[in-house]
């Protein structure tokens, strides 16, 4: 079937469950059967077993069914590839060879094995089985419209089948019970156009949302892929980014123009000085490597407070995009200083999202000269709302000026469990709160009280106290010492650019702002960096790293560990450098390095 | 009483305005400090530095009302001095007294704290061009002690900034700056957050600057120079500060030329001051003759320069440094095999054979 190009994008994954059980062995041995499958015995591959079962009903009608039970991933470490696939079935059918037609059991179609690396995608030579089925099978009766059109078009002469995919839609009306697939296909036309093709539009739209596929279909594999190569987007990551959300998905709507589907969307917050340019910049990988990210600018900013958006206005922004954020410094104003109560913007905007936590990972990277040359690797845990920050100033008599540092239990028993909890959850053996106790008896006594508390429930995890003063001198001494540190606001700040300053500056350390509903990402340290403003100076690799964060949180890992390993790349080479780490390139020269060195 | 008193001070007076012989009020102190404070006596004494000593003792005793205070006669001997040198104090456990550095500092209103910070040559730390001079608003601020309970499990701690205190300190700093020779002063603080209190300050020190021209003035975040200075400390040179920014930064500088063992410290006033080491007793060492004796006597320098006996100075802080450069007799915590004595007796033989 000439129809049938084997461009390199094609991938198909498709089969038939007709069976009530769903034997192991039976599986595998139909898996081995058929196509360049990986050996999936003993290698690491997921099934979901309920998924299967659940699936297996067999309700005798008209169509044919064709669904994916499940979908496995193995991996093949002598050949080092990862293969993706859809189990079956059915001893039976397999044993019999065919798919059920009127009760009788027609052929099997093949499955068919993706590699996930390198962009090229093993068509099974059984393809052309499938059309040779939807051919013959014009009859009606046994084929629903779906596919006889399909049949048609390709009959008709698409050129290029750029993109098949199929996924499980939960219920469907006139069949009880059963799980039906709707394929959708999207192809060039002879005169060039594009087609999309879907075998049912309403139920493809309602998709779109998200909702409807993820309740209960587990890990029903939804397969949209893209034609664009440069996009390099991964079918199988953007299943596994439907099948891990739990939140419906702000997504942007979907191009007809078979661009990716659905992209997440998340809020921008420039910022000023080098913010804007460092954005842009991470907007430009974005869009040099397709990963599906959609940003909604909001332009915040105390300097420029005529323009600026609200603080109510940028909070409802990011509600609406899936609560996350990559955010630039804003830098505070000394301009409109008359309103001594007013907080600013920064702390508007952690106090209204209760953004209480702020953690920046300190990590030595390759290609970074420091002068104590040890590999560092911890964290460091900062209270956000309160503390020091809390703008409560007053001028008692003239010349005499009170400022208020707050501290209550609440606050410190909620970023004490929460840097107890991180360091549970990322493997880290001790906690060490820093604190100015012997001084600020009342204050950081109750800090440090509370986090005693926390940490005799977490006896896995050792606890240790320091004072700020000698924190700092071990940081510059011995900063290998230190894996977690939990402390209050102040002294967060202070920590935060000394340790910075420890593994190459402002320009590589990223931090997230956590609160229960909102995460912001943004460089660690945070500086506006103004006097670099609108040279394109600045190292963008802190901002790109926070977005790489960001895709880890919004699940699409892939892309996360992708562009991380690219930024990685390039720091280590060298070649490419901004003038903090030794070198003249500018900001976009590092931008650009990091789309060649993108690989998915 | 009165009389013997008053016949006491001016004899002294006397004796002051004769021999032109200073009165010291010395604090030997805990653990190693009667070690070191010896060490820097013997070591005064070979450069011939017209210093009288006066050691006192502070351990604190039980006064009329029953609070435990510093001896009166320290106190009184620290009027008439006006100068002092302490070793390191112990932090006596249990209640109902002050902190005796507190004490000492409020009785004096010593308001800035004067922490000089350079590499030593001899004592290599990853940082080998660090020449920064940290001072610290001494009396108020953070550590104002005002602290209350506002509602149950809400701790409130009050930092107050005054007028007159920031500009003392401001002031102090810009004389010290042209005193040293020193090019730059710059303000740390964080007044983009607190906006008032820290404001103020920076306010304060902004009118002082404009009385020293001849200075060049910057201001800096405490979070940018934090991260600056662990990248490149070369670029500072005097900063200011409040209370506990200053408490941080100097601890912090310390750690870059090698920490508090080798960092001298001064407490001044506007008539009176102590020189204090600012390190521990180290109560595991003392009497083991290996204390190391560079902090206290690098404070002892510092105070030969308040008294403007800058020669002495000079004599005793290159014998000093060259000591250590040199690296023969160095102490253990400094990467040598010494004592306190090889090291001290080293000293004095360079200052003798200086002359």
């Amino acid at each position: 079937m000439h129809l049938i190009s084997l461009s390199p994008l094609l991938i198909f994954l498709h089969l038939i469950n007709l069976s009530t059980q769903v034997p192991d062995t039976g599986q595998r041995h139909f898996l081995a059967q058929y196509g360049e499958i990986a050996d999936p015995t003993g290698n690491d591959y997921e099934y979901d077993h309920d998924y299967v079962e659940k699936t297996s009903e067999f309700v005798p009608t008209l169509r044919p069914r064709m669904f994916a039970a499940s979908l496995i991933r193995s991996y093949n470490a002598e050949k080092k590839k990862h293969y993706y696939h859809t189990n079956i079935v059915d001893v039976k059918i397999h044993e019999e060879k065919g798919f059920l037609r009127d009760g009788k059991i027609g052929k099997i179609l093949p499955l068919f094995v993706m590699e996930k690396r390198p962009m090229l995608y093993q068509v099974c030579p059984q393809l052309t089985q499938l059309f040779s089925v939807l051919e013959e099978s014009t009859s009606a009766t046994y084929l629903t419209t779906e596919y006889a059109e399909v049949a048609a078009r390709i009959k008709k002469g698409w050129r290029r089948l750029t993109s098949v995919g199929f996924c499980v839609r939960s219920s469907h009306a006139g069949v009880c019970g059963a799980r039906l697939p709707l394929m959708h296909l999207v192809g060039e036309g002879d005169n060039g156009n594009d087609f999309f093709y879907t075998s049912d539009m309403s139920e493809y739209e309602r998709l779109n949302t998200g909702d409807q596929l993820m309740r209960g279909t587990g890990r029903g594999p939804l397969f949209m892929l893209t034609r664009n190569v440069i996009a390099g987007a991964s079918a199988l990551q953007k299943a596994a980014a439907m099948q891990v959300a739990t939140r419906a998905l702000a997504t942007a709507a979907a191009n007809p123009k078979a661009e990716v589907a659905t992209k997440l969307k998340v809020t921008s917050i420039p910022g000023d000085g080098v913010g804007p340019e460092l954005i842009y910049c991470v907007k430009d990988i974005v869009e040099g490597t397709g990963i599906p990210i959609e940003f909604e600018e909001i332009f915040l900013s105390e300097v420029h407070y005529s323009r600026s958006a609200s603080i109510d206005e940028a909070i409802e922004a990011i509600g609406r995009n899936n609560g996350v954020a990559l955010k630039g410094a804003i830098e505070e104003s000394a301009v409109r200083q008359a309103d001594h109560d007013a907080q600013g913007l920064n702390m508007q905007l952690r106090r209204r999202l209760d953004l209480f936590a702020n953690v920046v990972h300190i990590k030595s990277m390759e290609g970074i000269k420091t002068r104590h040359q040890k590999p560092l690797d911890f964290v460091i845990v900062r209270e956000q709302t309160e503390g020091e920050y809390s703008s409560l100033e007053h001028e008692l008599v003239p010349g005499v000026i009170e400022c208020l540092k707050i501290t209550t239990e609440p606050n410190c028993a909620r970023i004490a469990k929460f840097a107890f909890d991180y360091a549970t959850k990322h493997g880290r053996k001790k906690v060490t709160c820093v604190h100015k106790a012997n001084i600020m008896k009342l204050g950081d006594g109750l800090f440090l009280q509370v986090c005693k508390e926390t940490a005799k429930r977490y006896p896995r995890i050792e606890f240790d106290q320091m004072i700020i003063d000698n924190t700092c001198m071990q940081l510059v001494n011995a900063p290998e010492q230190f894996d977690v540190m939990v402390m209050p606001n102040l002294y967060g700040n202070i920590i935060d650019n000394l340790a910075a300053g420890l593994v190459g500056g402002a320009g590589v350390v990223t931090g997230k702002s956590f609160g229960r509903d909102f995460v912001i990402f943004e460089p660690g340290s945070r500086h506006s960096f103004q006097q670099a403003m609108g040279r394109g100076i600045a190292n963008p690799a802190a901002m790109i790293l926070s977005a790489a964060n960001m895709l880890e949180h919004l699940h699409l890992v892939d892309h996360g560990k992708a562009l991380r390993k690219a930024v990685e790349d390039v720091i280590r080479e060298g070649k490419v450098r901004t003038r903090d780490l030794g070198g003249y390139n500018s900001t976009n020269e590092f931008a650009d390095a990091v789309i060649a060195k993108y690989t998915i | 009483r009165m009389l013997t008193r008053t016949a006491a001070r001016l004899s002294q007076g006397l004796r002051q305005a004769s021999s032109d012989v200073r009165r010291v009020t010395l604090i030997p102190g805990d653990g190693i400090g009667p070690e070191i404070s010896s060490a820097v006596v013997k070591i005064f004494d070979a450069a011939k530095a017209p210093i009288d000593w006066d050691p006192v003792d502070v351990t604190p005793v039980k006064g009329k009302d029953g609070k435990m205070r510093i001896p009166p006669k320290c106190i009184e001997l620290m009027h008439q001095n006006k100068v002092g040198l302490k070793g390191p104090l112990a932090t006596p456990i249990g209640k109902g007294h002050r902190s005796l550095n507190l004490a000492v500092r409020l009785e004096f209103d010593l308001y800035a704290n004067v922490r000089p910070c350079r590499s030593l040559a001899g004592h290599k730390t990853l940082y080998d061009n660090v020449d920064v001079v940290t001072i610290r608003e001494n009396t108020e601020g953070e550590y104002s002690g005002i602290e209350h309970e506002v509602s149950k499990g809400v701790m409130q701690s009050i930092k107050l900034i005054t007028e007159k205190a920031s500009r003392n300190i401001a002031n102090y700093a810009f004389e010290y700056a042209r005193s040293q020779g020193r090019k730059m002063v710059t303000a740390v603080h964080k007044a983009n957050i607190m906006r008032m209190s820290d404001g103020l300050f920076l306010r304060m020190c902004r009118e002082e600057a404009a009385k020293y021209p001849d200075i060049k003035f910057k201001e800096a975040y405490l979070d940018t120079v934090c991260l600056n200075m662990v990248q490149d400390p070369s670029q500072y040179d005097v900063l200011v500060m409040p209370n506990l920014y200053g408490d941080i930064l100097s601890d912090l500088c310390a750690g870059l030329v090698g920490g508090l063992g080798v960092t001298p410290s001064g407490n001044i006033g506007k008539d009176a001051a102590v020189f204090e080491s600012v390190h521990g007793t180290a109560p595991d060492i003392a009497g083991q003759d290996k204390a190391n004796p560079t902090a206290l006597l690098l404070s002892s320098v510092m105070m030969l320069r308040y008294m403007k006996l800058n020669e002495h100075a000079r004599k005793i802080e290159n014998a000093c440094f060259e000591a250590i450069a040199e690296g023969t007799c160095k102490t253990g915590d400094l990467g040598g095999t010494g004592t306190c004595t090889s090291f001290t007796n080293d000293i004095i033989a360079r200052i003798n054979n200086s002359d």
